[in-house]
């Protein structure tokens, strides 16, 4: 039995296998060249790319202030992910606001109301009247929406007016009341039934005189608008039909300080233009944990910019991650206060921080934070590459083509 | 940057080295079926003539005995199946011409140990043959490696030109049809047959052109009577 041929396995035994099915029609060594001219080609052209691809700018304009919002155990990465992004800025993260604590009722107010009624029940109406003095005591409880104890102040206060024989001046209360249109409280069972007449006689009489316009508007624009201790009764610019008389107008706008303004409302009505100052970074940060922090708007526009003024950044980045097996992670650029770039991937937990870099770098791209990467063959790098490769596979395919070819030693064993 | 360039400057010159040097590929002959490891002649040394005396004993037959082996390249122009029957089909073609190119033939002669043993005449070819090179080989084109062993010496064999003395005829071994640039390794030498009456196996093995319809050389193989000391 003649046992098989044994071909060699090395690739020059290969192109000696080829060499032989191809010899009769081609007898010349031409095969040997090429896979050394194609591998010094590969090994000059891969590198050479590399090169020519990356950023060679250094980092240029004000920090991006990246922000993430994603669970606990996945945040870290993220944010470990996103600091190695290969992009020519310089990169900040910040945390997100926390929720302010829950705000407690104040206390303090009900003792000088109960004070009032011992003074009233004891004839005491200076005293009474004293126990309630303060004519901003009903702007700041109206400005904080709080219209029952509102109510209460100027039932007191009427009550101690009547009692002291002061009808002009218990019809002024009395008609503030009705202008508010505040409800009556429970208290009224403890005062006079004439207190409760002129109570009565306002409210009819508000009820039966023709209302005024109040035109608001204010800067910031769209502020929201509590009026005599009425939530969000509007947003400026708007219109209110309202009795005539005295009124108390709370605005309250993102990244300004909430404003407290009595107004007068004349019989003809009035247009009033009120400017919010700004708030502190400490203040709006509140707002925004208040409004967004757990809130699925919190990629919105006006979220964005809300958070941007919180965290004191002119270039802002908040990355989202939600979503579980499925993750879509979610970009939104600011610049400048104003909404640059949106971008989104879907990935999964363990593959998100891989993708995050590409998102940063997609928004950045999109903001034009940062230049676009030029094409390829808009590249130097890529032209001496090339340059190079040719050349390399020439050189090489010249070498192999001068040298001999293989040799054949047949001997005995 | 740099980081990138260490790698292809290490590389490169090994590629240019590596494209530098010249190859050389080692065919081994091998007188015998290379799966036979303990073979003490190989199929085609073995033979025996119409007598029934084995043919190497003719090496025994001048005064003083005298083995040389002679080595031909045998251009085949194509590449047939290697049974003996397909090759004499395939010479037996008009434009087949199977004939050993002379300027390649290589003779070697074998000395012979003192003692008149045929087993120890193997065994000293073998370890004389160990390593011989053939000077000019015929690789690039489908040949057949012949190895003719005749009891005659170099100047007899030469004077003699193509075809062999019958006579003197010892044995015969051929490999299969082979590229040599396109294998490396082991490439056994022997006969086609199938036991030791293979005299007329030898005569074709030996013949001018290869696988000859008729050979020069005639003769059946005998009924065989055996003496490895050639009495």
């Amino acid at each position: 039995m003649r046992r098989p041929l044994r071909l060699d396995p090395r690739p020059h035994r290969r192109e000696a296998r080829l060499d032989t099915l191809v010899k009769l029609a081609w007898p010349y060594d031409w095969p040997y060249t090429w896979p050394y001219a194609w591998l010094i080609t590969w090994l000059i052209t891969v590198p050479s790319l590399g090169c020519a691809g990356r950023r060679p700018s250094p980092p240029t304009g004000p920090p991006v202030t990246i922000v993430v919002r994603a669970p606990a155990e996945l945040a870290p990465a993220l944010q470990q992910s996103l600091a190695t992004a290969d992009v020519p800025v310089e990169l900040r993260f910040a945390e997100l606001p926390p929720l302010p604590p829950v705000r407690r009722p104040r206390l303090g107010f009900e003792d000088r109301l109960a004070t009032a009624r011992r003074l009233y029940i004891e004839a005491d109406f200076p005293g009474c009247q004293q126990a309630l003095r303060g004519e901003s005591l009903e702007t700041a409880l109206l400005g904080d929406n709080r219209r029952t104890t509102a109510g209460r102040l100027l039932l007191w206060r009427l009550a101690c007016h009547v009692g002291a024989g002061e009808p002009e001046r218990a019809e002024r209360v009395a008609q503030r009341f009705a202008v508010y249109d505040l409800e009556i409280p429970r208290d009224v069972e403890a005062v006079t039934p004439e207190v409760e007449a002129y109570l009565g006689a306002a409210v009819t009489a508000v009820g039966e005189a023709a209302r005024a316009t109040l035109h608001l508007d204010s800067d910031p624009s769209r502020a929201i608008v509590a009026i005599d201790g009425r939530p969000a009764a509007c947003t400026t610019p708007c219109d209110l039909d309202l009795p005539p008389g005295d009124h108390v107008v709370r605005l309250h706008a993102a990244g300004a300080r909430p404003m407290i303004q009595p107004i007068k409302l004349p019989q003809a009505g009035t247009r009033r233009s009120l400017t919010l100052p700004s708030a502190a970074p400490v203040e709006i940060a509140r707002q925004w944990a208040t409004r967004y922090a757990d809130s699925p708007a919190i990629d919105s526009a006006d979220s964005v910019r809300l958070l941007s003024r919180a965290v004191r950044a002119q270039r802002l980045v908040l990355v989202t991650a939600e979503g579980d097996p499925a993750l879509r992670l979610r970009g939104v650029l600011s610049v400048d206060d104003r909404i640059a770039a949106r971008s989104e991937r879907d990935t999964s937990p363990s593959q998100a921080p891989k993708t995050a870099p590409a998102l940063l770098e997609d928004l950045l791209t999109k903001g034009q934070v940062v230049a676009p990467p030029k094409p390829l063959v808009r590249r130097w790098g890529f032209w001496l590459g090339l340059g190079l490769s040719a050349a390399g596979a020439a050189t090489i395919t010249g070498i192999v083509l001068d040298r001999d070819p293989p040799r054949t030693e047949v001997r005995f064993r | 940057m740099i980081a990138r360039i260490i790698p292809l400057a290490l590389v490169l010159p090994l590629a240019l080295a590596t494209a530098c040097e010249q190859d050389v590929r080692h065919v081994e002959l091998v007188l015998g079926s290379v799966a036979i490891p303990d073979q003490v002649a190989p199929r085609g040394l073995d033979c025996v003539d119409q007598d029934g005396r084995l043919m190497a004993c003719r090496i025994y037959d001048p005064d003083p005995p005298v083995l040389t082996m002679v080595v031909d390249m045998i251009p085949l122009g194509g590449l047939p199946r290697c049974r003996a029957n397909s090759l004499q089909a395939w010479c037996a073609e008009a434009t087949h011409d199977c004939r050993p190119d002379l300027d390649r033939r290589a003779i070697f002669e074998l000395s012979l140990p003192p003692d008149r043993s045929l087993l120890e005449v193997f065994e000293a070819m073998k370890s004389e043959l160990s390593g011989q090179v053939l000077p000019n080989p015929l690789v690039s084109e489908p040949v057949i490696v012949r190895a003719t062993f005749l009891a005659q010496d170099v100047a007899t064999v030469e004077a003699a030109g193509e075809e062999p003395s019958c006579e003197a005829l010892v044995g015969c071994v051929y490999s299969c049809p082979v590229v040599l640039d396109g294998v490396e390794g082991e490439l056994p030498l022997e006969l086609d047959a199938f036991n030791i009456r293979c005299m007329a196996e030898v005569h074709q093995c030996a013949s001018n052109p290869i696988f000859a319809i008729e050979p020069a050389c005639s003769g059946a193989s005998g009924t065989p009577d055996l003496d490895p000391l050639c009495r």
